[in-house]
């Protein structure tokens, strides 16, 4: 089978797998509505402010949308992350990036920054720097001698998230008592509903992070070889990094802005992906957003349900699962977990 | 040192007389505790009249913290004339999911506003069913003039 037609019939699977978590999700949370009320909600037939038009359009919808967004955004920033440092183990949050997110999140808030979407604009803008300066200390600090191991780039990244979560603490100790309940929430996780002008941001930020990757990613594959291997082929693999970091640390920027750094999607689901599809990032790269979107709506879907009428931070859950599988990953020997095809892209690669 | 924990107003009324006899201010204590006794039952008798009012109170809105049976807000809802929507569970502050908050259909939403210089509470009335303010970016919470 081709590439292509390989493609297709992955993300057709995966997005009807989707469509499914997702109408199914609209039919469970804490609220008891009856499968007909949900229909009329979504039939646009319910009165304007009744329960079950409120629920599902108003809670439920962007909840689902906020998911789909953050998981494929994790997973896409998951792949590139483990292609760029070539470490089966690098995700947003195991390298300290996402903390350094939440960071310049916290300090963004700090500002009074928030609702609004000039505001969100801002609230990225301090998230996408804080990401940027994480993964600049990481690189720095895991950057010695010939290249960066496994084993130091992890260590620099559990370093570097530990002192910018104790610099959150130290913001968030500074900050006024009536926003630290919502401080510590949001660094677990949060998926409540965001307002749309901001939902749409958080749409155009992931979709152009993703594009930055998706286009890259048959170099993604020969990243793998090696950057000799890179320049040989007519590669520029320094503008072809850098291009993928800024990608990374757009979408994880994102995700954090908006709703918190959620742990271990960006591991969790390409390793899950590479199990089923292989390795040839041309294929993991969509198959991570849709299958992304797809891990964090469920884990969500129990977070609002199984401890009615409260519910749990859906970071609880992501970690639950993240964590065993880290363990996993980290006791695997690295030949099961190939980063790179087992046969070279064919056809040309462009410059 | 001498601590307190009053969860229903009859504790609250006997913690300011035992406050009274500790501080020697008995003969002071008694007249403040008999006024407000006699407020609550000017309430109770202004309020029989009418219906009771399905009200939900925010303590926290993110993550959604509300008053259970063994808070003293439910017990003051219940003698102001409403209806505290929370008050069947068992714990005295627990969290809520936003769903099951707007499920149960509050006619009045009372949030804390936490010394926001506001007043004791802000006050919104709704019709049939709440709009609760969305959660900002970043997760904090907003404020409670909103």
């Amino acid at each position: 089978m081709s590439p292509t037609r390989r493609l297709i019939l992955v993300l057709s699977v995966l997005s009807a797998v989707l469509v499914l978590a997702a109408a199914g999700s609209l039919f469970l949370g804490s609220a008891q509505l009856s499968p007909s009320a949900v229909v009329s909600a979504v039939a646009g037939r319910a009165a304007p402010e009744s329960v079950e038009r409120v629920v599902t359009l108003s809670i439920r919808l962007p909840r689902i949308a906020a998911a789909l967004l953050a998981g494929g955004a994790l997973a896409v920033a998951g792949v590139a992350f483990q292609a760029l440092t070539r470490n089966p183990l690098a995700e947003p949050s195991v390298l300290g990036i996402s903390a350094g997110a939440a960071f310049g999140v916290v300090i963004g808030q700090s500002f009074g920054l928030g609702l609004t979407f000039r505001a969100a604009v801002g609230l990225t803008a301090f998230a996408f720097a804080g990401a940027l300066l994480a993964a600049g200390a990481v690189y720095l600090i895991a950057a010695v001698g010939a290249g960066l191991s496994i084993q130091t780039l992890l260590l620099a990244g559990v370093i570097v998230g530990i002192f910018f979560s104790a610099a959150i603490t130290v913001v968030i100790s500074l900050l006024d008592f009536n926003r630290l309940g919502g401080v510590v929430h949001w660094l677990l996780g949060n998926l409540a509903p965001i307002p749309p002008g901001a939902l749409g941001l958080f749409a155009v930020l992931s979709a152009l992070g993703f594009a930055l990757v998706v286009t890259h990613a048959r170099e993604l594959n020969l990243m793998a070889l090696g950057e000799e291997a890179l320049l040989q082929l007519g590669v520029a693999a320094d503008r072809l990094k850098l291009t993928i970091f800024l990608g990374a640390a757009l979408l994880t920027a994102s995700v954090v802005a908006f709703v918190g750094p959620i742990g271990f999607v960006g591991l969790i689901v390409p390793h899950m992906l590479r199990i089923l599809l292989g390795s040839d990032n041309r294929l993991l790269v969509p198959a991570a957003l849709v299958g992304g979107g797809i891990f964090l709506l469920l884990a969500d879907t129990l977070a609002r349900s199984i401890v009615a009428p409260a519910e749990l931070s859906v970071g609880v859950i992501t970690s639950f699962c993240g964590a065993p599988f880290f363990i996993y990953l980290l006791r695997t020997p690295l030949p099961r977990q190939p980063l790179m095809p087992t046969a070279p892209p064919p056809g040309p690669v462009e410059a | 040192m001498y601590l307190v924990a009053a969860h229903h107003v009859a504790d609250a009324l006997s913690l300011m007389r035992r406050l009274g006899v500790l501080t020697g201010r008995e003969t002071a204590a008694g007249p403040v505790v008999a006024r407000l006794e006699q407020r609550i039952e000017a309430v109770k008798t202004a309020v029989a009249p009418f219906g009771r009012p399905r009200v939900l109170y925010v303590l926290w809105p993110d993550p959604l913290i509300v008053p259970g049976r063994e808070a003293l807000v439910t017990e003051l809802i219940q003698l102001a004339g409403g209806q505290s929507l929370t008050a069947d569970d068992a714990d005295a502050w627990p969290r809520y999911s936003l769903e099951a908050a707007v499920a149960k259909s509050p006619e009045v939403i009372l949030l804390a506003n936490h010394g926001a210089g506001t007043g004791a509470v802000s006050i919104r009335s709704g019709s049939a069913s709440p709009r609760f303010p969305p959660s900002n970016p970043g997760g904090f919470c907003p404020s409670a003039e909103t």
